[in-house]
């Protein structure tokens, strides 16, 4: 008799135990808090897209309902047009393209450098970055603000521009690792026939280190752009300007504002989850691999 | 003897020059984390040892900022707060996200679903999930969770407001939006393990409890151990959860030593002396922390 886990690999419960009844209990009561477990992660984002076709009036309601009553589209044009989250979009690009194209130079030739060209002292730097990456990043909060507010040379005030926004992101130490790890895999004979075929560091770097590093190019990238969309402690000091507050700064400020109705508010929450869905969708297979890479060896 | 010198001088020139290009690349590295990470981590507790007038830098006071902070008779409190999250955070969110790598490892069917839907509260902005879930929290009817209570005939229940748990609500949605990248990583790991070690254990006749203590615990127990000390350290220094979701309410019932910097170095600026404090009692307790990390690290390393 051919049973659905003829094909199962033999892990905890191997093919054998699944031929008896009290594994596959065990089994399908697994699958049962599987199912459960991802119905709460979706769940409260579902909750607010259904709120957002509810009426005003059905949101507050004494016996409110998880699906609405009434479906309730007009309203949605209403609140976006309300909200006016425009200028927010556009600054919350300017930031991702930013942290992006910072990130990235940064990083990967901070990753290459402790890599492949290891100068004196590049032990000393490893070490340092290493460390680096386990420090307590609230501890900082402070002395950052102030060189933040009178910038340590010259003196002049950071506020209100994107400059230290890009530069946090690119200060990460995960991402230099990442690089680094990713280039000493390359293999050396690579690099060593573009040496011989004259090419100088630089051009080796360009012509044959980046189109090997596509993945862990993309993997970066991503996390950069998406910092933008969910980062919000940062931007919400440092872009105090009401034109130039990102997507995650104007709904914290949403929050606390009285003037707007909260099916309002919903939709702006609703809408701070989009731009990273879509991202997420697109390049689902970069992350999730990504993650994976870079997990195990930390 | 004039040419090998002429050579070897060559040679030198040669590795100056190659030395000088890699550190011109490694430039804006440096540039980047000496001001965003070695200046203020250095300056800051440099500073804590002197009293600040707003943001300026006075004079030399030695201890005063700790005594102040350490006298204060809210301090305990908050750090024992801030224990709380560490706590709270290791029941709800460390070893969850094992149990859940390890069931979708069974599956033969949705595997790829499962890993998928668990991982979508990631993507959400942290922001947006927790002001989402102070939604949820809600301590009137129109909560979800007071509407699903309602389903049971339950009457509301104030959730964020009640001081005993509000550190616990406040932890589960941490640990919510937070599953999937742990799961992830986890997955990974008892991926990696290979089919023949089951296949030994199940010849040997051991159980599936069995199973998963001599063969699959064993195998992940380094990635377990260094994901503990990284959450530790991470939980630790948690702000924006109580900042966005209750402001440290009801009655400093959720302030942690993170918020307490936020609030004394950043809303209030007459107080930057002490948040340099905390700060400093923060860095050298995290510290600890960190060498077990790389104590333990080192160690793995070398067993695999």
């Amino acid at each position: 008799m051919r049973s659905i886990f003829d094909n199962k690999t033999n892990t905890i419960l191997s093919r054998g135990d699944l031929k008896r009844g009290k594994y596959q209990a065990v089994y399908w009561v697994m699958f049962a808090i599987l199912v459960l477990l991802s119905l709460i992660c979706i769940i409260p984002v579902f909750w607010i897209l259904m709120s957002c076709f509810k009426s005003t009036q059905e949101i507050f309601s004494a016996t409110p309902s998880f699906f609405p009553r009434e479906w309730n589209t007009d309203g949605l044009a209403e609140a976006w047009e309300k909200l006016q989250l425009w200028p927010n979009i556009l600054s919350t690009v300017v930031l991702s393209v930013g942290n992006l194209l910072i990130s990235l130079v940064v990083c990967g030739l901070g990753g290459y450098v402790l890599s492949r060209l290891r100068p004196v002292g590049h032990k000393l730097i490893f070490t340092l970055v290493i460390w680096t990456m386990m420090m307590p990043a609230q501890v900082r909060i402070v002395p950052l603000y102030m060189s933040f507010i009178d910038f340590p040379i010259g003196g002049f005030s950071l506020v209100d521009s994107y400059v230290p926004l890009w530069l946090i992101t690119a200060a990460n130490c995960f991402n230099i690792m990442l690089f680094k790890n990713h280039f000493d895999t390359i293999s050396i004979s690579l690099v060593e026939a573009s040496k011989l075929d004259g090419c100088g560091d630089i051009r080796t770097f360009f012509h044959v280190i980046v189109p090997l590093s596509v993945p862990i190019i993309m993997f970066v990238g991503i996390s950069c752009v998406n910092i933008s969309w969910s980062e919000f402690f940062w931007s919400m000091l440092v872009l105090d300007d009401a034109n130039l507050q990102t997507i995650p700064v104007r709904i914290f400020k949403l929050s606390a504002d009285t003037s707007i109705t909260m099916k309002i508010y919903m939709v702006a929450l609703l809408f701070a989850c989009i731009p990273p869905f879509i991202i997420f969708l697109i390049f689902q297979r970069q992350i999730v691999g990504g993650i994976n890479v870079g997990g195990v060896k930390g | 003897m004039k040419i090998e010198n002429h050579i070897i001088r060559q040679k030198q020139r040669e590795r100056a020059k190659k030395n000088l290009l890699a550190w011109l690349l490694f430039l804006p590295a440096l540039i980047v984390l000496y001001f965003i990470i070695w200046r203020p981590q250095v300056m800051g507790f440099a500073w804590s040892f002197f009293r600040m007038k707003g943001y300026r830098v006075e004079e030399f006071v030695g201890f005063d900022n700790y005594r102040i902070v350490l006298s204060n008779t809210h301090f305990v409190q908050w750090l024992l707060n801030t224990v709380k999250y560490v706590l709270w955070s290791l029941v709800v969110g460390f070893i969850p996200p094992y149990i859940v790598a390890l069931m979708i490892n069974e599956m033969v069917h949705l595997k790829n679903t499962f890993k998928v839907v668990i991982y979508l509260p990631m993507i959400v902005p942290g922001i947006a999930a927790f002001l989402i879930w102070k939604l949820m929290y809600s301590s009137d009817a129109t909560g979800l969770l007071n509407m699903f209570l309602s389903l049971f005939g339950m009457e509301p229940y104030v959730w964020l407001q009640d001081g005993r748990f509000t550190i616990l609500f406040i932890v589960i949605s941490m640990t919510w939006k937070s599953m999937g990248g742990a799961m992830l990583l986890y997955f990974a790991a008892v991926q990696g393990i290979s089919t023949e070690l089951y296949e030994a254990a199940v010849i040997d006749g051991a159980g599936m409890w069995k199973r998963i203590l001599h063969v699959t615990l064993p195998q992940t127990s380094g990635v377990l151990l260094l994901n503990l000390i990284r959450q530790i350290i991470s939980v630790f220094q948690v702000m924006e959860e109580p900042l966005s979701m209750t402001g440290g309410g009801p009655n400093e019932a959720s302030v942690s030593l993170g918020y307490k910097i936020y609030q004394y170095g950043i809303v209030g600026n007459n107080q930057v002396g002490q948040a340099l404090a905390i700060s400093g009692i923060m860095f050298v307790l995290l510290i600890i922390c960190t060498i077990f990390y790389f104590y333990f690290n080192k160690k793995i390393q070398e067993q695999y």
